[in-house]
């Protein structure tokens, strides 16, 4: 059977930088992935470059999407094919209206899908419904899109986006930082509804905390551009209490 | 040293065969102003990037061929929105409409005299602002001068809508228009100055608005100009503010070939209160040039410019604004800004937003920016599927939409967004 994402020995640069340096990793459907490692290690490269970041330049290796080779497709494509990034840092774009966003991120990917477009009654209902799971204010849907909102509603946000779109690979960059007790509750909440057998998630973390939430079935450290360790749940568990010193001991020898 | 000059002997005979309608003697002394100024030319700092050298081969030419036919009475046109449909203006924003063309006024009675008048030129005529070349040029070739008087007190209850069509095609290539606005103490007006054009030859229309707001008036002010493609357009506002005074203005160049809009506000009393924004649309060769100047005499008083612009293909925008807070005029708080938005490499900006004080107690700050569509907001919206060009109309629109929600006069809002949006259409597409 073929995997949802495949990733195989990966190098990418960024101006005369090599950032991923023979990244290998298989992501499964119903799997919950988790990418752990120091600053500076990739991560969130890894997440940019799935994404189609245009200022990654990939000089070796291939990632595939369900077999097809996604290093070929825009950013746009690759989003209505059901790929998912949440940002590590959403951006604040003042004069664009929220829900016009959303609905216009969703009936992009039904168009894609040969699906009928969402109408306004299904969608706002919709909405409404995903808003209060993360227990958002409905009224950040006529804000402009992440206009003013908080470390906390920014990340809220990216999780309602991914709920309405309903991706088949979410990859969610560092969306535990700067986040209160709260916030991270809201959040892993958001996050444990969207789990299904079609869906594959993969977590950027930089600290084990948000894992207390959300239980990977994988977990992966990065250093230095590639994987160097890969174990269960507690491997985390392992890392936050030895440090990622540890892990560059264990792998330098 | 100009290359060339309007022809000054022409002028003096087209002078001489304007109507004999009371404005005589304002145009005599506007001609020897003229005499002494000329056009100002690009050795002048406030027309560094503006030539209006197509204005004088422009005059020159319809100065000595068609002046002597259009002068006549006979060829008064007829009325300009009902066969066209530039009266769409007219016919999407409930106002009272007074329309102008090529300068002249077509209906001039108030339809609501007891909220507003509209007189012919009395003996206020003769203090007509003329005090630059373009000024003096405006008042030596002026049909009419209107007079729009709003009593004290009242608050008029739909917008005045000044609607300055140009048409070149009988001859009539060159137009001036003078309008004198005066709002009593305590009265509130809405005004709409929207400029368009009927024909496709080249046009030059000058338009200067004296604006005097008495104790306590408010004005709501909407510039909307749609000009053709070869319309040159010289207009400016000149404001006086009284005690407690305050003007909300909004300025949107859409359209012409060369465009330059002046906003000059006089804050001698205090209290007043001016906010002076715009928003300028330019592709293929436009040039489009804003120049404000708000001069704080007393204090306390507050005053904020915001321009926005976005260019595309080869056109020019030159953005300035001045504010001056002269000695005394303690208590001045003033802000400007102007955020440009370059889509294409060709496109140039000229922006100087600029500060001169003189005053200790004061609150003041500027700045510009230039640049291009967030890479990172772009990548934000592609990233949720939305395709790279419609990422890229939104983001432009977005950048437009600050100023949209200001537009100052309600009744024309929906109207105003809609026709940026057809513009944004057109200039991004391109």
């Amino acid at each position: 059977m073929t995997a949802m994402l495949e990733i195989r020995d990966l190098h990418t640069t960024i101006g005369d930088t090599t950032i991923l340096d023979g990244l290998s990793l298989t992501v499964g459907s119903g799997e919950v992935h988790a990418i752990m490692g120091p600053n500076g290690s990739g991560k969130s490269t890894l997440a940019q470059v799935i994404a189609g970041h245009e200022s990654h330049v990939v000089t070796a290796g291939t990632v595939t999407f369900f077999g097809r080779n996604l290093l070929e497709l825009s950013p746009e494509e690759r989003a209505r094919e059901g790929i998912f990034l949440g940002f590590q840092y959403p951006v604040e774009i003042p004069g664009v209206n929220n829900a016009y966003l959303l609905k216009a991120a969703v009936n992009a990917r039904r168009r894609h899908m040969a699906q009928p477009e969402i109408d306004a009654f299904e969608f706002l209902k919709l909405a409404r419904e995903k808003m209060a799971l993360l227990d958002m204010d409905p009224g950040f849907l006529n804000r402009g899109v992440n206009e003013g909102f908080s470390g906390g509603e920014k990340k809220r946000n990216e999780i309602l986006q991914m709920a309405m779109l309903e991706p088949r690979l979410a990859i969610l960059d560092e969306t535990d930082s700067g986040l209160d007790i709260d916030a991270l509750k809201a959040v892993a909440k958001g996050v444990n509804a969207m789990c299904s057998p079609d869906r594959a998630i993969v977590l950027v973390t930089h600290y084990q905390r948000l894992l207390n939430y959300i239980e990977p079935d994988h977990v992966h450290v990065l250093q230095k551009g590639r994987i160097v360790r890969s174990g269960d749940k507690t491997l985390a568990l392992e890392l936050e209490q030895r440090g990622y010193e540890w892990i560059r001991e264990v792998v330098n020898g | 040293m100009t290359a060339s000059a309007i022809r000054e002997d022409w002028l003096a005979a087209a002078v001489g065969r304007l109507p004999d309608n009371g404005l005589r003697a304002v145009r005599e002394r506007a001609l020897a102003q003229f005499a002494k100024h000329g056009l100002p030319d690009k050795t002048m700092e406030d027309w560094r990037y503006t030539s209006l050298q197509p204005v004088v081969e422009l005059s020159n030419a319809w100065l000595s061929s068609a002046a002597d036919l259009l002068l006549t009475p006979s060829s008064r046109p007829e009325d300009p929105v009902k066969q066209s449909e530039d009266g769409a203006i007219s016919r999407a924003i409930d106002a009272h409409w007074l329309r102008f063309l090529n300068g002249r006024l077509l209906n001039g009675t108030s339809p609501d005299p007891a909220s507003f008048r509209i007189g012919s030129p009395g003996p206020e005529v003769r203090e007509l602002l003329i005090d630059d070349g373009l000024s003096s040029l405006n008042a030596a070739l002026l049909h009419d001068a209107v007079h729009i008087t709003v009593p004290g007190g009242v608050t008029v209850s739909r917008p005045v809508g000044l609607l300055l069509a140009n048409d070149a095609a009988g001859h009539d290539s060159v137009g001036m228009s003078r309008i004198l606005l005066e709002v009593g103490p305590g009265a509130e007006l809405d005004v709409i100055e929207n400029h368009l054009t009927r024909s496709a030859a080249p046009s030059f229309a000058g338009v200067v608005i004296e604006l005097r707001l008495a104790r306590a008036a408010r004005v709501r002010f909407l510039r909307l100009q749609e000009c053709g493609d070869a319309q040159i357009l010289t207009s400016r506002l000149q404001v006086s503010v009284g005690q407690d005074a305050s003007l909300r203005y909004t300025s949107i160049d859409l359209g012409g070939a060369l465009v330059r809009n002046e906003v000059v506000a006089d804050l001698s009393f205090p209290g007043s209160d001016v906010q002076v924004n715009g928003l300028y649309l330019a592709t293929g060769t436009q040039h489009i040039d804003n120049h404000i100047r708000i001069d704080h005499r007393v204090g306390p008083a507050r005053s904020r410019t915001a321009f926005r612009g976005i260019l595309h293909d080869r056109s020019r925008c030159v953005f300035n604004s001045k504010a001056i807070v002269h000695k005394g005029a303690d208590g001045t708080d003033a802000a400007q800004s102007n955020h440009n938005l370059l889509l294409s490499d060709k496109a140039e900006i000229d922006t100087k937003p600029e500060l001169e004080i003189y005053a200790d107690d004061v609150k003041c700050a500027h700045g510009a920016t230039v640049g291009q569509l967030d890479e990172a907001a772009l990548f934000y919206l592609r990233s949720r599927g939305i395709d790279v060009d419609a990422a890229s109309r939104l983001l432009t629109r977005a950048f437009a939409a600050s100023v949209l929600g200001e537009v100052p006069v309600a009744a024309a809002a929906g109207y105003v967004a809609g026709r940026i949006d057809q513009r944004l259409d057109l200039v991004v597409r391109e």
